[in-house]
């Protein structure tokens, strides 16, 4: 097996990925659980631009980090009934069967998806691939797919104004 | 281990050893150079506002001051490392260096002039606002994990300026977007050498005023320096740190002020060109190298900041929010409908 730079710097995208899952899913800490995310989320974006999805990658970036996870910080940060919060993030058996099963499923599914597809990997070797990724996937958001775009837009339009109502009642 | 030096040094892929040096090499060079300059920022700095406050400034240390950040930076070095005994330690280690490592990032898809740029991204722009909001998890975490009230208050506030104040900067830079047609940093700048006034600041005049209130409050100078407040949180998240951790701070936000002025000076003030109706009017100014150019226009920028922070006093924390949701958010996109109409006008789609 030849060893390339590229091969090196996809392992090392990948072990970034994985192994802050395991103190995501161990540590006592919630704060340090969701810190880890930051590393899973960051390993994710950099296996986008391995799979030459590099608006994608991006985006994971700006989207899951630059604003979910900082929510998600936020929220453990002014949650007024944690006392200590070293030790907030229980273990419990009934939760990790739970969980378990949730992932044996997707992960099911992903590998019937893959199967079922024959996608050609990576994807530049498919010439119907483009090479700029931004400009095809406009193109295709305002023509191809413009019903979905406009329904996921009115539908966050929707939370926004209801995000307002209920801040706007609890003022009250 | 001998198949990565066979890849190495096979014969077939020395262009591809080669081309990985050469990369290597422009990386050093920009981060040495950037540093240089974050370092002469701070002289520069102390200058300016010590000669708009009739004083001198530093003058102490070589000629004019001039070895002064050398002299700051080694007292930052040696300077003994305090850590609180209460604090979380591994968050407290970190997060400087993620705060340190998201500014520097940002300078691989600047091109500081015609082709000189470490990585020449499709999708630069995105890029940009992507790093600068991983920066905000360095100013979060250190504020939590020095167990300090002062911290906390000063990271939950720089969390949430930085969060909102994005939305605005990411809205105001559509327009740039749409008149260009690329987020590639170096194609914007060509297609405002090819626009007819050189500059985009023209046409863009109402993003240019957002991004511009926007670069302040990202990087919580004055008059958005609320998170860093000295006369209420002493110094914000950063006050529990000392010695090279406070460094790594301190060069952050600086580098970060470079990159604002850079990514103004690319989308809004034409980056390394200037424009053609000048060159015509004054043929030799076509002769001067463009990063003279761009380097003159991003102090510009920067001697603007600090215009400011010696001018302007600190907005409450509320007419803060005020300002990025309800002013300049609605600014950006009022721009962004009228640049979009225009563009469908000029290509004959209305």
């Amino acid at each position: 097996m030849n060893i390339e730079l590229k091969e090196i710097v996809f392992l090392c995208v990948a072990i970034m990925t994985i192994l802050p899952c395991f103190i995501v899913a161990f540590s006592r800490n919630i704060l340090h659980s969701a810190f880890a995310l930051f590393f899973t989320f960051l390993g994710t974006a950099g296996l986008y631009f391995f799979l030459d999805a590099d608006f994608l990658a991006v985006v994971q970036v700006i989207i899951y980090i630059g604003g979910v996870l900082v929510l998600l910080l936020f929220a453990i940060l002014l949650t007024r009934n944690i006392e200590d919060i070293k030790t907030t993030n229980s273990l419990s058996i009934k939760h990790s069967v739970l969980a378990g099963i949730v992932s044996l499923i997707i992960i099911g599914g992903l590998l019937y998806s893959y199967i079922s597809n024959r996608w050609v990997f990576p994807l530049r070797e498919n010439p119907d691939y483009p090479y700029f990724t931004i400009k095809e996937l406009g193109d295709l958001l305002l023509t191809k797919y413009l019903l979905p775009f406009e329904v996921v837009s009115i539908l966050l339009l929707a939370v926004l104004i209801g995000s307002l109502v209920i801040a706007n009642r609890s003022v009250r | 281990m001998n198949t990565i030096l066979e890849t190495i040094i096979a014969p077939g892929s020395i262009d591809f050893a080669l081309a990985i040096g050469i990369i290597l090499v422009k990386i050093a060079v920009v981060i040495a150079i950037a540093l240089l300059h974050v370092a002469y920022a701070t002289y520069f700095e102390r200058k300016v506002i010590a000669h708009m406050q009739v004083r001198l400034g530093p003058r102490e240390v070589g000629p004019y001051g001039l070895f002064q950040p050398f002299a700051d930076g080694i007292k930052l070095f040696f300077k003994e490392d305090i850590i609180p005994a209460k604090a979380d330690k591994p968050l407290f280690y970190l997060s400087p260096v993620i705060f340190f490592i998201a500014a520097l990032t940002s300078l691989a898809v600047l091109p500081f002039f015609d082709g000189f740029v470490i990585a020449d991204l499709n999708i630069g722009l995105l890029f940009l606002l992507a790093m600068s909001s991983l920066g905000a998890y360095g100013i979060i975490l250190s504020g939590w994990s020095s167990n300090s009230k002062f911290s906390f208050l000063g990271g939950l506030r720089a969390a949430s300026q930085v969060i909102s104040y994005e939305i605005a900067m990411g809205l105001s830079l559509v327009g740039v977007m749409i008149m260009a047609g690329s987020l590639n940093l170096s194609d914007i700048v060509r297609a405002q050498h090819a626009y007819p006034t050189g500059v985009f600041v023209i046409p863009q005049f109402l993003g240019f005023f957002v991004f511009v209130v926007a670069a302040f409050a990202e990087t919580n100078r004055l008059p958005f320096d609320l998170p860093e407040a000295e006369s209420e949180l002493v110094a914000g998240y950063f006050t529990e740190y000392s010695g090279f951790r406070f460094a790594l701070f301190f060069l952050g936000e600086y580098t970060g002020m470079l990159i604002m002025s850079s990514l103004l000076a690319l989308c809004f003030l034409g980056g390394w060109t200037i424009p053609r109706f000048i060159t015509d009017f004054i043929p030799f100014l076509s002769a001067v190298p463009g990063i003279v150019w761009f380097l003159m226009k991003v102090y510009a920028f920067m001697f603007f900041y600090y215009w400011v922070r010696a001018t302007l006093p600190r907005y409450r924390y509320d007419q803060l929010m005020a300002i990025g949701w309800k002013l300049l958010i609605p600014l950006a996109l009022i721009n962004i409908l009228i640049t979009g109409l225009v563009k469908a006008w000029i290509k004959g789609l209305l």
